[in-house]
């Protein structure tokens, strides 16, 4: 076998909205199982669900997830410096950065009703 | 081996050479067809004729409608054709369009000399027009579809469609949906490793970027749909029941994979077509597309969020308002990434020196209506306003608007661009121009009246209406609106084929672009380019008829023909180095009889003939493994030249030969599909009702550990086969194989002893249908594990050329990753229930 595979690099340009769409299949899906097994009759600290907990944990978690891969992308790639990358690596390290920046602002501006939203309430 | 031609009369024998190789028999050996060129020409003629028979029936329908109460056809023949209507436009007209585009334009766009795998196109394209034409025959047949384009349960379930007629959608759009997925996995690893050297990701054309992202959503995209597809096809089949709430079904699960489907599939359709105003407008601009890199981040960002809004389809069904949030905020943030492209486009523009021509009235055409229907989206997205306007007139004037203004304009702009390319044929203005301003009017004429309709409340798929609501003259308006526009898309038609015929004629590159299809002869020729380019730029601001010389004349890479191999070069994905020589197969028959055998098996499914499956399934399996007596060499190659001093390896011999990522990506597809399965049944358990059930399934402790024990063995199996491949050892493949067929059998025995009837209740469905899923991987680890042995016995593998042996590995890791996923969740399904394995 001769070559080489660098390729991995590429998958990070999705790795921002791999998160986001995690965070909504997740909220989506626990917030479902949370009805059917009644969390919101569970209450935490005397006023707050354990329903509403588990939601606000998961938005609060995947934004933690983005904001630190973020931090990891500009540290691990800026290490390296503009001159250690070639131009390839440079479009793809950008196009991260873009991704995780508009994944983390579509986080919060879609899933921000988890503080508020009545959650087991169908219309 | 002919040498690199410095003298015209070389460089011809060089063409002569290389077309005696490339192209297909005349005559009857045009069925043997592999190529890109003539099966993308042949995707879209195909599509075009499935648009004419679904623009018939639209103007069946709008006659229907121009008037309230109208005897023009009965309920049940409306019903046929609105579901016809719907189901071509989106299945046989939209999917296979692009994907015809895609197949035609982006080899030649990326500087190569065909798509990564020939006869998988040709495969997709006879099960396309295979799977289209079971559809149609049904409709001449009076037995066409009748439950809407998107089936809803329980009007398509057997209660309640009792014939044929839901059979043939679920079975023919699933014999279509073949060729949709063979098309995504061929676009992924043709732009990932299928292109000229030196483009690295950042050169690749901005179609190419639009087509890889495309790729990477029907991937994952159609598993949801084939998924629903088959589970309703067993239920009103065999009685599972997965939709019946009376079982502890859910019809709501239906419309969940329906629109995991069918609203990223909006996006599917939209998003090469919004790669074709980013080819179209920079070339009439006189200018680079502006912002290519935030154009590409937003086709990213489009194609996930596409995939969290399915839900905006269902907002009437009775989802928790926390849920309608997200959903209704998602749909809102696309108009953010879809508005980063219009921008970039208008900016072109602006900064350029644009001419206007037939394809950019097209392109104004689509600015126009296209903004208006995403516009309505965003409208639509709000939960308030939906709740009053869905299932109304509204909701099909924006769809519409989305879809004919995001589409259809953009791929009349794309035929009258490439056309020339196609036929040597420059579009002639008069008749051109005149087509589009019938179509542009007639189409505002018959679907803006229709947003009021709507507003006042008219609903969809009714095929009457009482003369005094109030709708009859905008419906009478609307008609009008319909049969003009279907003029002009008629004279859009006469223009082609006088085109065809009158065109004028033209040298090399006839709207100056800047990319490289149009470095090249046209009519195109079969093997596109005499000698590939070497990249340095952005592959969209190239000198195309300066490279085209060049490339004629045998001066860039493989410019020369060796052994009667028909070659093209793969790179690395990142950096777009030269990395392998592919060699591609050349013309058969096989993938049109394996598209028969395929379409046999859905027939028999449809004539209920269960006898005539085993014998379908084999004839595929057999005309499958047919295809391999072709590839591969029986001694090692080596590195091998490929001009300019430069040598690469074969395919085979590669680290990372396009077939293997083929297979990665045919796993990641698999995945999506077991997941949604998965998912299916958690639903169930949630939202359903009638659980728990009366009886629970039971497994017994045999069944839940042994087959642990077997997929481990084939999955190390699998991989010490690879480890030990040029040794001659068969020990490892033939362990392999008879794990998988251990762990088959015993999946299968544990699905037919689960001591709860499978038609009695939806988990037992589910439980049965996991465990025949785990069965059916083995049962094809087994095939991986007999060829890998059947490939040592013929000489086709050594420790360099081991490809064979690779190909099968990753199968059999997630046949055992997915078994014994499958063991965790029956014994989980079975304990939310109320049960004990």
């Amino acid at each position: 076998m001769i070559g080489r595979d660098r390729d991995r690099y590429v998958l990070l340009i999705a790795a921002g909205f791999t998160i986001w769409l995690t965070g909504l299949a997740v909220l989506y899906g626990v917030n479902a199982i949370g009805c059917k097994l009644d969390w919101q009759a569970v209450t935490i600290l005397q006023t707050v669900s354990l329903q509403r907990t588990v939601v606000v944990a998961i938005f609060a978690a995947h934004v933690a997830a983005l904001v630190l891969f973020f931090i990891l992308v500009r540290k691990n790639w800026g290490r390296a410096g503009a001159a250690g990358l070639d131009r390839p690596e440079r479009f793809v390290k950008r196009i991260t950065e873009i991704g995780l920046l508009a994944a983390l602002a579509s986080t919060v501006f879609a899933f921000f009703g988890v503080f508020w939203l009545t959650q087991c309430a169908a219309t | 081996m002919t040498g690199p031609a410095e003298h015209p009369s070389r460089a011809l024998a060089l063409h002569k050479a290389l077309r005696a190789i490339w192209s297909a028999p005349p005559g009857l050996g045009a069925f043997s067809a592999v190529n890109h060129t003539a099966l993308g020409r042949r995707f879209v003629i195909a599509a075009m004729v499935f648009f004419a028979i679904g623009g018939l029936l639209a103007m069946l329908i709008r006659t229907q409608l121009a008037s309230a109460a109208s005897p023009f056809m009965d309920a049940d023949q409306y019903a046929q054709i609105f579901t016809m209507h719907g189901t071509i436009m989106m299945f046989l007209f939209a999917i296979p369009m692009l994907e015809g585009m895609a197949i035609y334009v982006l080899p030649k766009m990326l500087g190569a000399r065909d798509m990564a795998f020939p006869r998988l196109t040709a495969y997709g394209f006879w099960c396309y027009v295979f799977g289209g034409t079971m559809l149609i025959v049904a409709m001449l047949a009076g037995l066409a579809p009748d439950a809407g384009w998107f089936m809803y349960t329980p009007l398509s379930s057997s209660a309640h469609s009792p014939g044929i007629n839901a059979d043939v959608w679920l079975l023919g759009v699933t014999l279509v949906e073949i060729s949709a997925m063979t098309a995504a996995i061929e676009i992924l690893v043709t732009v990932l490793k299928v292109r000229a050297p030196g483009m690295s990701l950042d050169r690749m054309p901005i179609l190419a970027w639009y087509m890889l992202v495309v790729g990477a959503m029907m991937l994952v995209g159609f598993p949801p749909l084939i998924l629903g597809s088959i589970l309703l096809e067993v239920e009103r089949a065999f009685g599972l029941p997965f939709f019946d709430p009376a079982r502890g079904g859910d019809p709501l699960l239906w419309q969940h994979l329906f629109w995991l489907f069918g609203h990223p599939e909006v996006y599917i359709i939209f998003l090469p077509a919004a790669g074709v105003i980013s080819t179209i407008v920079p070339v009439f601009a006189g200018r680079p597309l502006v912002g290519y890199r935030a154009v590409v981040a937003a086709v990213i960002a489009l194609a996930f969020l596409s995939f969290g809004l399915w839900v905006h389809h269902m907002y009437t069904v009775g989802i928790p308002h926390l849920s309608l949030g997200f959903f209704s905020a998602a749909s809102a943030l696309v108009a953010v990434p879809t508005a980063i492209q219009i921008f970039a486009w208008l900016a072109t523009l602006s900064h350029g020196r644009p001419r206007l021509s037939i394809p950019m009235l097209y392109v104004f055409g689509f600015f126009f209506i296209f903004v208006l229907g995403g516009l309505t989206g965003v409208m639509l997205a709000m939960v308030p306003f939906d709740l009053q306007a869905h299932d109304t007139h509204f909701v099909v004037a924006h769809l519409h608007y989305v879809l004919i203004g995001g589409f259809v304009f953009p791929m009349i702009a794309a035929a009258y661009y490439w056309f020339p390319h196609a036929t040597g044929r420059l579009p002639v203005r008069g008749l051109s121009a005149a087509a589009f301003w019938l179509t542009f009017a007639g189409f505002n004429l018959a679907f803006l009246p229709m947003h009021l309709t709507g507003l006042l409340g008219m609903p969809r798929r009714v095929y009457a209406y009482p003369p005094e609501a109030g709708w009859e003259t905008l419906n009478l308006v609307s008609s009008v609106g319909a049969f003009v526009m279907a003029i002009g898309l008629g004279l859009v038609a006469i223009d082609f084929m006088i085109l065809r015929r009158f065109g004028r004629a033209y040298r090399r590159d006839p709207w100056r672009a800047p990319t490289l299809e149009w470095a090249m002869p046209t009519p195109a020729q079969s093997y596109n380019f005499a000698s590939l380019p070497h990249v340095d730029r952005r592959a969209d601001d190239v000198d195309a008829s300066a490279i085209g010389n060049h490339l004629a004349a045998g001066r860039g890479y493989l410019g020369f023909v060796r052994n009667g191999w028909m070659e093209t070069l793969g790179v690395e994905t990142l950096s777009g180095r030269i990395e392998q020589i592919i060699v591609l197969p050349r013309q058969t028959y096989l993938p049109l009889l394996t598209a028969m055998a395929t379409t046999a098996f859905f027939v028999a499914m449809l004539a209920k003939a269960y006898w005539a499956l085993p014998l379908a399934v084999v004839a595929v399996v057999v005309l499958f493994l047919l295809w391999t007596r072709e590839s591969g060499f029986r001694r090692d190659m080596g590195p091998l030249a490929v001009g300019h001093g430069e040598a690469a390896p074969v395919h085979i011999e590669s680290a990372a030969p396009p077939s293997l990522r083929a297979m990665k990506f045919t796993l990641i597809a698999n995945a999506t599909f077991f997941g949604s399965l998965l998912f299916g049944g958690l639903f169930l358990w949630v939202s359903a009702p009638n659980w728990p059930p009366p009886t629970v399934p039971q497994l017994s402790f045999v069944f839940l550990t042994a087959p642990v024990a077997v997929l481990a063995l084939a999955w190390i199996a699998g991989h010490r086969s690879v480890g030990v491949a040029g040794s001659g050892g068969m020990l490892w493949p033939v362990l392999c194989a008879g794990a998988h067929g251990a762990a088959a059998i015993l999946f299968m025995f544990a699905a037919l002893s689960l001591g709860a009837d499978r038609t009695s209740h939806a988990l037992s469905a589910v439980v049965f249908v996991v465990l025949v899923y785990a069965a059916v991987q083995s049962v094809i680890g087994v095939l991986f594990g007999l060829y890998a042995v059947y490939r040592i016995a013929g000489g086709f593998v050594s420790a360099t050329r081991n490809l064979d042996l690779r190909i099968g590995a990753p199968w059999h890791a997630y046949t055992a990753g997915a078994g014994v996923a499958a063991l965790v969740y029956v014994m989980l399904l079975i304990e939310l229930a109320g049960g004990s394995p």
